[in-house]
C-alpha cells in the first residue's frame, strides 16, 4: 500500500527494514475519495496525517470571492500534511483533485515514531523541508516567471517527482488535471492556460491534452521553465 | 450548468478550447471571458505591447453563442497628442 512512499523516502537516504515496518505498521486503513472532495477544511483541527496512496491532491488557499490558489500539487506516495502533525491545525484546504485513494497516520502514532526513531524524525523533518522548497520554486514561479515559464516548470516538477515513484518517463506522464486546475496552480485563467499550452506544443516542448503530458523536447522544456532540480534535493544520502 | 467553451483568436492565431468549463449563467461565461483577455493583456502589456485586436468566441457543445472582443475588456485612456 505504501511502496510508493517508501520509494519517495528512499530515493534521498536509506530506511532500515526496522523503520519501514515502523510506517507500515502507524498507516490506517485504506479509502477512496471522490475528485473535488476536501479531505481537510483550512483551520480544522488535525490528529492525523494523510499519505495519498493514488490519485492527485492539493493544498489551497481560498479568497472571499471564491478565487483559489493552489501552493502545491501533491502525488502519490506523498505525506499529503505531514506538517499537521506540528501545526495541529491547518492554514490550508488540502483536496482530491482527482479520485484518489488515501490512508490516514494518527498523530499518536507520528508521536511514537519520533520517539523511537530518531532518524526517521529527521528524514520526515527533510521532507517537509522539501515542501518548504517546492512553496518558494512556486513563488518564484507566481512572482517572476511569465505563464509559459510557470507552466513549463510545473510539467518539469511533475516530470521528476512523479519519476520519483515510478510513475512518470522521458516520454511523458499521466497528470489528469483540468485547465481550471492548472489555472488554479499558476495564477492564470483557464483560458490563458489553453494559450499558453498551444505556444508549448507550438514549440515543440510538451502536449498537454485529456490528462497526459507528453515531452517532445525536455531540454527545450527545462531551457523555457529555468527549470533546475535542487530544489528537489534528489540526492541519496544520511539524513 | 452549460458547459461552455472559449476559442480565442488574436495575433497569435486561434487557440481552439477542447476542453471548456460549466457555467450556471451565460453571464459568468462572459465574465470569464473578460478576466482571461485582462490576463492575457496585462501579461502582453509586461512585454511592452497591447494588442486588442483579438477576440474570443463563446460557444456551447451545440452553437456558438458569443463573442468578447479584447477592447470590450480593456478601457483605454491614451494621453492627448498635444500633452505628448
Amino acid at each position: 500500500v505504501i511502496e510508493q512512499h517508501l520509494l519517495k523516502l528512499r530515493a534521498r537516504d536509506e530506511v532500515t527494514a526496522e523503520e519501514e515496518q515502523a510506517i507500515r505498521d502507524s498507516v490506517g486503513p485504506a479509502y477512496e475519495l471522490e475528485a473535488g472532495h476536501v479531505a481537510v477544511e483550512q483551520g480544522q483541527e488535525v490528529r492525523q496525517s494523510t499519505m495519498l496512496l493514488d490519485g492527485l491532491m492539493c493544498r489551497y488557499k481560498d479568497l472571499r470571492d471564491g478565487r483559489r490558489q493552489i501552493t502545491e500539487l501533491q502525488v502519490v506516495g506523498d505525506f499529503v500534511d505531514l506538517h499537521g502533525f506540528s501545526l495541529k491545525r491547518l492554514d490550508h484546504g488540502i483536496m482530491a483533485l482527482t479520485p484518489c485513494r488515501i490512508a490516514n497516520v494518527p498523530h499518536d502514532r507520528l508521536t511514537e515514531i519520533t520517539e523511537r526513531f530518531p532518524h526517521l524524525t529527521r528524514l520526515y523533518w527533510f521532507h517537509t523541508n522539501i515542501d518548504a522548497a517546492i512553496h518558494r520554486e512556486w513563488e518564484l514561479s507566481l512572482g517572476r516567471r511569465t505563464a509559459v515559464g510557470r507552466l513549463a516548470q510545473l510539467f518539469c516538477e511533475m516530470r521528476v517527482r512523479l519519476g520519483i515513484v515510478g510513475m512518470a518517463d522521458d516520454d511523458g506522464y499521466a497528470l489528469n488535471l483540468t485547465q481550471n486546475v492548472l489555472a488554479e496552480c499558476l495564477g492564470l485563467t483557464p483560458i490563458h492556460v489553453n494559450r499558453t499550452l498551444k505556444e508549448l506544443r507550438e514549440r515543440d516542448a510538451v502536449t498537454f491534452r485529456n490528462g497526459q503530458v507528453t515531452i517532445h523536447d525536455w531540454d527545450r522544456l527545462v531551457e523555457i521553465a529555468e527549470f533546475d532540480p535542487a530544489y528537489l534535493y534528489l540526492e541519496r544520502r544520511e539524513r | 450548468m452549460t458547459h461552455y467553451y472559449f476559442d480565442v483568436l488574436n495575433g497569435n492565431g486561434l487557440t481552439s478550447d477542447e476542453e471548456g468549463q460549466d457555467y450556471a449563467t451565460p453571464e459568468e461565461a462572459r465574465v470569464q471571458a473578460l478576466e482571461s483577455i485582462r490576463s492575457i493583456v496585462s501579461e502582453e502589456a509586461a512585454d511592452g505591447l497591447i494588442d486588442l485586436r483579438g477576440e474570443v468566441r463563446v460557444r456551447t457543445d451545440e452553437e456558438q453563442q458569443f463573442t468578447v472582443s479584447f477592447a470590450d475588456a480593456i478601457e483605454l485612456l491614451l494621453p492627448r497628442s498635444s500633452e505628448r
